[in-house]
């Protein structure tokens, strides 16, 4: 090991570390380390000139190994792998020790960050020494999918696999397709029909001869890892078991329950009913209040379970222009009536949605803006009045405390994360944020991706989301899975856990503390085996195995012990 | 103490002019571009507020509308085209209907046709009894001197007459407004002194439009002003020196010189309003309500005709200039009696009045903080 | 199937005849040959419906079913609903003829508008029955724009194994992102997420990367486009630069630097910044002695590389490239500030834009992300006073950021630029964070915090103590070099005077100056925006009109980063359905009358 050629190249990421660290002294201090052959510092190793530096380097000085010395790895270790791989180096011969997160943005005084980053350094070159060649490894991908929920989400990324020529099995809970989106008259902002929308959907899934639908169904087991799962859906008493290669979570939202908010006494007031209540009047076209006659008066409350202390802290993004598209179709069913609009910001964001919300003044909505953590508090009619009811709102707008008339109204409730969702979850091996949500990989840049490889979430489930979003998602998951297939194969990441068979003494204590389900017990030899697909050396069975008999590659302890020595 | 709403005062201003209050998505802009827009008085966004809601005592005791010059500035702005100035022009039309209490006024801003048929019906009414006078007193071929055929001592008399009775109209609307404004809620309620202390205001802004010359345009005041002090001019010359600017042969220069003066500045500035409204030159002269129209239309008569009437006079044609004042009479006497108390002339009090309630409200407050004026009335 | 009574009713919500409006009274002729048509109505434009009188009508017309046929039906739907329900028919049995939706504004809009009709009285979906043909398909692809969204949709369809093109119109790809500092709501830096895959769009074997180039025109038809891509004078050798600097360091030559937005100087051969991709200098023509003065005068960088990397006689070329599928990404430009003179931006020195902040903040920019005040400085040069960032210069003590400018507004655009909202929340987290005892305000009319984290965002920013001012602010002032602004808070009824050392504008967002030239070679159409309109705002928001031509990111509408990724990877989704097919689709402008009928009586009779 004495003869290794080791290159260290430390990185000023412009300011961001060269503010704080010496770069050209951790550069220099390396070069005592014995093994290294050349350290170098420079403002940015990621880009070209950096790398080539390494490349130049690699080649025309012989290093066997590598360190690079600059941000998280998370961010830029693929790239200097591949520039070892340019260079005809084993990518695995690199090892990066992170000066930036770790240190020049999290300390003031020069002198002991410099020494730190020295440390990492340090650290970095003693590990790499014991670092060993480790070969990419691919495995098959099979082109059918399963699709987890028979929205407007689902049945888009069902139609776009299966019209690219591939099998989808469709997983629908309830008993009819269309979602939450079927029970919609019209769409804001353009008030297009939602039933011919949900309906061509429909028409061409049920006809598409790649599509299978199982309706009332429901997915028992998912198993299996990126490109070969195996799942079984129970439908119709029996479970049908199904090979494909990826999965897409569609399984959208529910909306909120409005007789949680007390104030609004939704539940007990027949005249108080939710949004999605009213949108079935509008269908039957008898928009009437609990007494049965048309309404004088109709109030839209916005944000109810919304942007709320008490219930859900984030925004449900659709409410505000369905609100509005209320506005239009109370003033076209009963055009004498007046329509007032409690709202707390207007969220009309989306195309062509302002314009829509001034279309809403112009055909007479009134609007009211009120507080957030406040509720409109409902007040009796006296015998003289026109009205079922007042509602009372502190209007800050007049700086008045103003009580208006109302015989209906409408609860513009949001949506929140289905019950079911943390079963989802478990099943398919995906997390959840605080609201219950789906967590996507990356928030910006990924956010159809998910922790698991293979399975992807669209639409709702993720967060409140309106139809064309949705159906973006959607599409944005179909375009990984679809590049898979084009592929034919996966590259899974040579970096994984491996059970020594002779030492493994079959205590399964590893089977059920691995996250990601990758260790099998071989019942027969009673020995445990990790599926290095499905492994993201995490390291959790490393640690726990009694008998050492688990190896992390990448993370074997000479490597970890070395570099804790190095920094020490 | 809650305040109801009633959605149907939008409606009800709509036909004052206020077409376009509900499209206030209030950024606030306007407030902030008005230079009159201060503490306690913030417009035009909140009595815009007012009036979407419909909170019509508001409005009712709402001095703002009169604090409002509309030089078109927020117009101009509003992101929504929600027509601030436009809507407070409405608002004082309203008002001027609140503060009347014949209800003559409500009618002749709400529909044309009554305003019309006002007009008409007391101008032959005019026309008919000083006919049936002038041909009995007089002869019709004599204009002045003894026999004259419409006599200024007579026509003194009449004007007389008649401005007291407008005037006592006048006052009773303004003492209205005094009300709604001042006396109705205690919290306005100002010490005698104090109104005796602020009188000096009232007469300022009565004669100078001190405040309408800070706007920021000032081309809109000057006009204003010269039309204004040409009005007054002529009116204190026929008030007060009728004989002396009827009678003749003799031309009285210390009189006429101002006569002219003052006939020249009405129809120029009305000239150049007419002209204004018609082209849409100005923000301000993009919505022109029916009382507008009638208003200027009456005013550019009435000169015309008098000019016309001591022209022909001077000229030596007695019976044409008989004629011509029989006509010129016509249209003033319908003018006066519509425009002043009941309608658009009526803003010439009620502006420096609202100026002085403004003032006066201020002090109310002022003394409120130092704790002159007891809590209790505040309450 | 049972015999219908079908009334079909064409109404329209004001007269005047738009380009894209159908003529209707041959659509009411049309209407009237198709199948169990009872009667066809054209209503008066503009007028309100009285469902209690449609309801009569309906009734002694003995109708079953109503077909509803508008550039937007659904506006007139409701009232028939009630129609149909006062006059005891089934409220649901209304079938919508939408031609906006439907797409009127391609080809002649009466024909569309018949189709549309026909569709809707056969009830059928009008997208089951207009399938334009399938086309042969070149596998490649082409992407114009090097923003995010471009780079998302190259990425997606290079890992496929599929060949790219990105065509970037500046020296370098990353767009506008790649200027952030950091981005909402988790405020991770925006270069930090960004490099690595603009370095992956370098490395990328499928990807071929034509930067400092222009689509100059394009042929051909759905599934097989020719494409002439002007590459622009470079006047360096890519493959020799090694980036070293030494040709910039020499430069006599200083001018405004783009990528920093005009508050710092770049040179006359430069690189945009650290990271570019491609990671070579450029040399800008316009600016350079040597090139102005035909070889007469400078020419020191020349002389000063090493590599001889710099080669004056270089060339436009004009490269043509078949490819299948073409995708849009050409992204935004920032309203300017300038058209709102009540901000007095351009006049008072501390009066910045939105774009001019990410750069002061930067900690890549020229004041070492430093918020500093334009301070007056002697250009030794030009020996002139001129306003500029110190990064020693006075810190300010108040900064206050003005929402919605040429945003939501009549006068400007009328439409809500969607992420300025949340910017401005970022910057005053990032003003707290920078300069801990300065006071923030922020001016507002509507707090649009929609995304996942958002609402949160805005919630951590009121607890940082930044004051949250409900109201647009309206006027800035200067007097005795204090800036000045006025506004009122409507929430709390006050007008609102206050001194502050810095205000920064929340500029909205523009279609680039070039999306109308670029819509005319490729036969696109914009909205009153500029934007380009997609063919389905619901369900199709990515495809346009035409054939293998596709929209992502803010060309199409304003968008963060999150919703221009997702349309990017959908778009990619898109292209690569018709490559796995092997069949391109044509453009639904082609599809006929005649086709669309004849497919949809049939589908009508299954």
């Amino acid at each position: 090991m004495d003869n290794q050629k080791i290159g260290v190249y430390v990185c000023n990421c412009g300011t961001n570390i060269k503010k704080v660290v010496d770069c050209d002294e951790v550069a220099a201090k390396a070069l005592e380390q014995d093994g290294v052959v050349c350290a170098k510092s420079y403002k940015y190793m990621c880009s070209n000139p950096g790398q080539e530096m390494i490349i130049k380097d690699i080649k025309e000085q012989g290093l066997d190994r590598v360190v690079v010395s600059a941000c998280s790895p998370r961010m830029h270790e693929a790239t200097f792998r591949g520039a070892l791989a340019k260079a005809g180096l084993n990518p695995y011969f690199l090892e990066m020790a992170n000066i930036r997160e770790q240190c020049s943005w999290v300390h003031v005084d020069p002198r002991a960050a410099t020494d730190k980053a020295s440390d990492l350094t340090r650290g970095a070159v003693r590990r790499v020494v014991h670092h060993e060649a480790l070969e990419k490894r691919f495995v098959d991908m099979c082109p059918a999918t399963l699709v987890i929920g028979g929205g407007i989400t689902g049945l888009t990324a069902a139609l776009e696999l299966a019209e690219s020529g591939n099998q989808v099995y469709l997983v629908e809970q309830s008993d009819r397709l269309g979602g939450n989106l079927a029970n919609v008259d019209l769409t804001a902002p353009y008030l297009d029909s939602a039933r011919d929308l949900i309906r061509e959907r429909i028409l061409r899934a049920t006809r598409n001869p790649n599509i299978t639908v199982f309706m009332n169904a429901k997915v028992e087991s998912l198993d299996g890892y990126v490109g070969n799962f195996r799942a079984r859906i129970a439908a119709d008493g029996e479970t049908v078991p199904v090979e494909i290669g990826s999965v897409v979570v569609a399984t959208g939202y529910k909306p909120f329950d409005a007789s949680r908010v007390k104030a609004f006494g939704h539940g007990t007031n027949p005249n108080v009913i939710t949004s999605f209540e009213f949108e079935a009047m509008l269908r039957k076209g008898r928009i009437v209040t609990g007494q049965g006659r048309p309404p004088r008066y109709v109030t839209v409350i916005h944000c109810v379970g919304s942007r709320s202390e008490e219930f859900h802290p984030y925004c449900s993004r659709v409410c505000c222009m369905t609100a509005l598209k209320y506005g239009q179709e109370i003033k076209a069913a009963l055009p004498d009536a007046f329509v007032y609009d409690l709202y707390i910001d207007m969220h009309a964001f989306g195309k062509g949605c302002e314009d829509f919300y001034k279309q809403a003044s112009e055909i007479r909505t009134i609007f009211m803006m009120f507080q957030k953590n406040t509720a409109p508090q409902i007040v009796a009619a006296g015998p003289k009045d026109d009205c079922e009811m007042f509602l009372r709102v502190d209007d800050k707008l007049s700086g008045e405390e103003v009580d208006i008339p109302t015989d209906l109204i409408v609860l513009m409730v949001g949506m929140e994360a289905r019950e079911d969702s943390g079963e989802v979850a478990r099943l398919v091996n995906i997390s959840r944020d605080k609201d219950g949500w789906f967590i996507e990989s990356h928030p910006k840049l990924d956010p159809v991706a998910t922790t698991t490889d293979g399975v992807y979430i669209a639409g709702c489930c993720q967060s409140p989301k309106d139809i064309n979003e949705s159906v973006a998602q959607a599409r944005a998951a179909t375009a990984r899975i679809m590049a898979k297939i084009a592929k034919g194969r996966i590259e899974v990441d040579a970096v994984f856990a491996e059970v020594n068979q002779d030492d493994c003494s079959g205590c399964r204590v590893c089977n059920d503390l691995c996250p990601y389900g990758a260790i099998d017990f071989d019942p027969e030899a009673k020995r445990s085996n990790v599926i290095s697909a499905m492994c993201k050396a995490c390291g959790a069975c490393v640690t726990a195995c009694p008998s050492a008999a688990i190896k992390g590659r990448h993370f074997t302890d000479e490597q970890i012990f070395a570099q804790i020595e190095g920094v020490l | 103490m809650a305040v109801q709403a009633d959605p149907r005062l939008v409606a009800e201003l709509e036909t004052y002019g206020a077409q376009d209050v509900l499209k206030c998505y209030h950024c606030g802009n306007c407030t902030a571009v008005c230079p009159f827009s201060k503490e306690p008085f913030i417009f035009p966004r909140k009595s815009m507020r007012y009036l979407q809601m419909g909170l019509r005592e508001k409005l009712k005791a709402n001095l703002e509308p009169w604090l409002c010059y509309y030089c078109g500035e927020c117009s101009e702005q509003c992101p929504r085209e929600a027509e601030p100035g436009e809507t407070m022009m409405s608002m004082r039309r309203w008002l001027t209907a609140q503060y009347d209490f014949t209800g003559i006024s409500n009618l002749l801003y709400r529909s044309w046709w009554a305003e019309l048929a006002g007009i008409l019906l007391i101008a032959l009414a005019t026309g008919f009894g000083f006919w049936k006078f002038g041909t009995s007193v007089g002869d019709i071929h004599v204009y002045d001197g003894p026999n004259a055929f419409l006599p200024s001592s007579a026509i003194h008399a009449f004007d007389w007459t008649m401005a007291t009775i407008l005037g006592t109209f006048l006052l009773v609307n303004c003492v209205r407004m005094w009300w709604m404004t001042m006396g109705k809620d205690p919290r306005t309620r100002a010490t005698p002194g104090m109104y005796v202390h602020r009188l000096g205001q009232l007469l300022l802004h009565f004669f100078t439009q001190k405040r309408y010359s800070e706007c920021d345009k000032k081309a809109p005041w000057r006009l204003h002003i010269v039309l204004m002090l040409s009005y007054v001019t002529m009116l204190v010359l026929i008030m007060f020196f009728l004989p002396v600017v009827q009678a003749g042969p003799a031309i009285n220069w210390w009189a006429h010189a101002l006569g002219y003066a003052a006939s020249a500045g009405l129809i120029v500035t009305v000239a150049m309003a007419l002209v204004g409204r018609i082209r849409k030159s100005q923000t301000h002269y993009k919505h022109s309500h029916e009382t507008d129209w009638i208003f200027l239309a009456m005013l550019l008569y009435v000169a015309v005709t008098g000019v016309l009437q001591h022209a022909l006079h001077r000229l030596g044609h007695p019976y044409a200039a008989n004629i011509t004042y029989l006509a010129h009479l016509m249209g003033v006497v319908p003018m006066l009696v519509l425009e002043v108390p009941f309608s658009k002339w009526a803003h010439m009090c009620y502006r420096p009045l609202a100026m002085y309630f403004a003032a006066l409200q201020i002090d109310v407050m002022e003394a409120r903080e130092a704790g002159a004026v007891p809590e209790t009335r505040t309450a | 199937m049972s015999q219908l009574r079908i009334g079909v009713y064409f109404c329209s919500r004001r007269n005047g005849a738009s380009a894209s409006a159908p003529d209707t009274r041959a659509l009411a002729t049309y209407a009237a040959t198709l199948p169990q048509v009872a009667e066809v109505k054209i209503l008066a434009a503009g007028a309100s419906l009285d469902p209690a009188a449609l309801a009569k009508e309906l009734a002694s017309r003995k109708l079953t079913t109503v077909v509803i046929g508008a550039q937007s039906p659904g506006y007139f739907k409701t009232a028939f609903t009630r129609a149909m329900a006062l006059a005891g028919l089934d409220p649901e049995a209304i079938r919508l003829a939408s031609f906006r939706e439907h797409g009127a504004g391609y080809g002649d809009p009466t024909e569309r508008a018949k189709a549309v009709v026909a569709c809707a009285v056969l009830d059928v979906p009008f997208a089951l029955a207009a399938v334009p043909d399938r086309t042969p398909m070149h596998p490649d692809t082409l992407v114009i724009g090097g923003g995010i969204a471009g780079i998302q949709t190259a990425l997606e369809i290079a890992d496929a194994g599929k060949k790219v093109y990105l065509v970037e119109r500046s020296p370098t790809i990353g767009g506008h992102m790649a200027m952030f500092d950091k981005t909402f709501p988790t405020l991770d830096c925006a270069a930090c997420i960004l490099t690595p895959k603009m370095v992956a769009v370098d490395q990328h074997e499928n990807i071929q990367l034509m930067t400092w180039s222009e689509v100059e025109s394009v042929a051909g038809k759905p599934g097989d486009y020719q494409v002439k891509i002007r590459k622009k004078a470079r006047y360096v050798d890519l493959d020799a630069c090694v980036a070293c600097n030494d040709c910039s360091a020499i430069c006599p030559v200083t001018v405004t630097s783009e990528f920093d937005s005009g508050i710092a100087t770049r040179k006359a051969i430069y690189i945009p910044f650290p990271q570019a991709i491609p990671n070579g200098f450029v040399l800008d023509a316009e600016n350079c002695t040597w090139i102005q003065s035909e070889g007469t005068k400078c020419g020191a960088c020349v002389k000063k590389c090493s590599k001889e990397a710099i080669h004056f006689d270089d060339k436009d070329e004009v490269v043509e490239v078949t490819v299948g599928n073409i995708v849009v990404a050409t992204g935004f430009e920032t309203f300017d500030a300038r058209r709102m003179d009540r901000y007095g931006y351009g006049t008072f020195p501390n009066v910045l834009t939105a774009l001019e902040f990410e750069r002061l903040t930067n900690a890549s920019g020229p004041t070492g992300g430093n918020i500093v005040m334009k301070t007056k400085k002697l250009n030794k040069r030009t020996k002139q006073e001129e306003w500029v960032f110190d990064p020693d210069g006075p810190r300010p003590k108040s900064v206050a950021i003005i929402h919605c400018v040429g945003s939501r507004d009549r006068n400007y655009n009328p439409y809500c630029s969607r992420v300025c909202c949340m910017y401005s929340l970022k910057f005053a987290h990032l003003v707290k964070e920078k300069l801990h005892d300065a006071k923030c305000y922020e001016f507002y009319i509507d707090m649009r915090a929609f995304g996942k984290g958002y609402e949160e965002f805005f919630e951590r920013i009121k607890e940082e103590g930044i004051h949250v001012v409900r109201g647009r602010s309206a006027k800035v002032k200067e007097v005795g070099g204090q800036l000045l602004l006025r506004g009122e808070d409507i929430v709390d009824d006050k007008v609102l005077e206050m001194p502050v050392d810095m205000v920064l504008l929340a500029v909205g967002l523009e279609p680039d100056a070039g999306s109308g030239d670029l819509a005319r070679k490729l036969g696109l159409s914009r909205d009153e925006g500029g934007w380009y309109t997609e063919s389905d705002y619901n369900i199709d928001p990515t495809g346009t009109h035409r054939g293998g031509i596709f929209v992502a990111g803010t060309c199409q509408g304003p968008k963060d980063i999150p919703d221009t990724v997702a349309q990017a990877s959908s778009v990619a989704a898109a292209v690569l359905k018709t490559i796995l097919r092997e069949q391109g689709t044509g453009s639904q402008g082609d599809v006929t009358l005649a086709s669309i009928e004849n497919l949809a009586r049939q589908l009508a009779e299954i």
